[in-house]
């Protein structure tokens, strides 16, 4: 995390690493990557260095649909820091490609947010490099 | 993998001490000096000698966060123990899984007399850097913390699709904390004791929906210490023993995002726990009192799914009517769990089945009680330890 201590107020933003580097490069072009494994096929994230199903290290970035639905969700009434503004709704979305990512629904009252719920990807822009992936109802 | 269910009869493993300091809000005292008072505590209870020790088992600590945490408080505390020194840290399953690892010790006869510790001021020591610090640690830093995820959130994800899934209610979880609230009301070392009825509950504050201030776990300084020592040592030692009978561990993620679906995550629960049960020889309905993790009441419930008390998705109708009370069929931490009594990390948990096998649970105890099993979680439900404890043979 870029996060240094007085600057514990504000949002986190991510800082990226060896593995997830492109990942954040996709997210500042508007693409939700994720990888997919060139030997057994399946879909990766969160993004790693090698494949969690067979150790393949023949790894291809694609880019998902960004459509899904609610898994499940927490309307959250604080935060961990004062960045965040509550209430606001952390949710856990399958992507259409079937691998499981965290967000937060925005875009819509908290209240409105349901499991089962279709939904979208957006970017919400953090810094200078970090667009955020967010989703909103589809 | 065809486990060894017969191992910890090989070279038996028994408690035979606990210690526990004053436990709330204890300002001026530091995370190793609630260790030493625990560890002091736990001797004395023994009736044995620091000496005699020859092996130390401590967890971590949130406020003075050492590299090597056994030796640290080893120093301290003034003992050498030959040979068996680990520090461990899976969160919350770290107290139960401390008796599995003391048992293998044992058998392995690399100790005879080992002490399980930990303290903590984590409620007066533990600076808002800090507390950010320690949520940061439970989400993904890059992938799940940007998205403001709280420790209570993580759980929260799982008790709103247990609703979704099973109809489970608010009411329900709050029958959990209610019933926790009774029994530390009995505990004279318990730091909330005041009456609280399922109203109360539900009109405390929403932390992280559908979980309110009371779904949650109390923050706490104090110290908690336990003694395992081989059978055959345990003779000579003041009280009778209280025996480890049945280990198990499980794990499907770190990190929540990753975790499997609901009713997977019951069924790997389920799994660990039948191996618990098998090891230990008896059948759920053996059990006389359960202590079961409680950092927050969604967690006592798919516990007791998960152990197999009741089947999956039937947690919130089993919590009710006082099932879980004393005096109901199942009575759950009759010391008020980390809901009420206190927040160590499930140490609690381990010294309040002692007291029970022991009958020295004065009004809290369960008559008759020679069962209890004892459950540790840690992460957002990414670790379980279970522990069978009997106080026979």
């Amino acid at each position: 995390m870029s996060e240094k201590s007085g600057e514990k107020s504000k949002v986190p933003v991510p800082q990226k690493r060896p593995e997830t580097e492109k990942f954040w490069e996709g997210c500042k072009e508007g693409k939700l990557l994720l990888q997919k494994c060139n030997d057994c096929g399946e879909y990766i994230f969160y993004p790693r260095a090698l494949c969690p199903h067979c150790m393949s290290q023949s790894l291809s970035w694609v880019e998902s649909s960004g459509r899904g639905e609610v898994y499940t969700f927490s309307i959250h009434h604080r935060g961990p820091t004062p960045g965040f503004k509550p209430p606001y709704v952390v949710a856990l979305i399958d992507l259409e490609e079937g691998v499981r990512i965290m967000s937060n629904v925005i875009g819509c009252d908290p209240n409105e947010v349901k499991i089962g719920m279709k939904v979208k990807v957006t970017f919400e822009q953090l810094s200078e490099d970090i667009y955020l992936p967010k989703f909103v109802p589809a | 993998m065809d486990m060894d269910r017969d191992f910890l009869k090989k070279r038996r493993a028994c408690l035979v001490g606990i210690g526990e300091t004053e436990q709330g809000k204890v300002p001026g005292k530091s995370s190793l000096q609630f260790h030493s008072e625990a560890a002091k505590l736990a001797i004395e209870d023994a009736g044995i000698r620091k000496e005699d020790i020859n092996g130390v088992i401590t967890a971590f600590s949130f406020v003075d966060q050492t590299f090597m945490h056994c030796t640290t408080f080893a120093e301290y505390f003034g003992i050498a123990p030959q040979f068996y020194y680990t520090s461990m840290a899976i969160g919350g399953s770290t107290a139960a899984w401390m008796l599995a690892q003391a048992a293998m010790a044992i058998h392995a006869g690399l100790a005879d007399v080992i002490l399980c510790v930990r303290g903590d001021n984590t409620l007066t020591g533990l600076t808002s850097e800090g507390m950010i610090a320690l949520i940061k640690e439970m989400s993904h830093i890059e992938l799940e913390y940007p998205y403001g995820l709280l420790t209570p959130g993580g759980y929260a994800l799982f008790a709103q699709r247990h609703m979704h899934e099973f109809g489970t209610k608010s009411e329900q979880l709050a029958a959990i904390a209610v019933a926790m609230r009774k029994h530390a009301a009995l505990m004279p070392n318990a730091f909330k004791k005041e009456p609280i009825t399922i109203e109360d509950v539900l009109n405390s504050p929403m932390i992280a929906s559908p979980l309110h201030l009371l779904d949650c776990c109390l923050v706490t300084d104090g110290g908690g210490a336990f003694i395992v020592a081989s059978e055959e040592k345990a003779r000579n030692m003041k009280h009778k023993p209280v025996y480890i009978k049945g280990v198990a561990q499980e794990s499907t993620h770190q990190y929540i995002s990753q975790a499997p679906n609901l009713r997977e995550l019951l069924m790997t629960y389920r799994k660990a726990a039948d191996k618990a049960f098998a090891m230990a020889g008896i059948q759920r309905k053996d059990i006389d009192v359960a202590m079961i993790y409680d950092c927050f009441t969604i967690t006592v419930l798919m516990s007791l799914e998960g152990l197999g008390f009741c089947e999956i998705g039937e947690g919130g109708s089993f919590v009710e009517g006082g099932r879980i009370e004393l005096g109901g069929e199942l009575p759950v931490n009759t010391h008020g769990g980390l809901l009420s009594q206190a927040h160590l990390g499930g140490m609690f948990h381990v010294n309040e089945a002692v007291r029970q096998l022991r009958g020295e649970a004065g009004p809290r105890q369960v008559p008759g009680a020679s069962h209890a099993v004892v459950t540790g979680n840690g992460g957002l439900f990414s670790s379980q330890s279970i522990v069978i404890l009997g106080n026979e043979p």
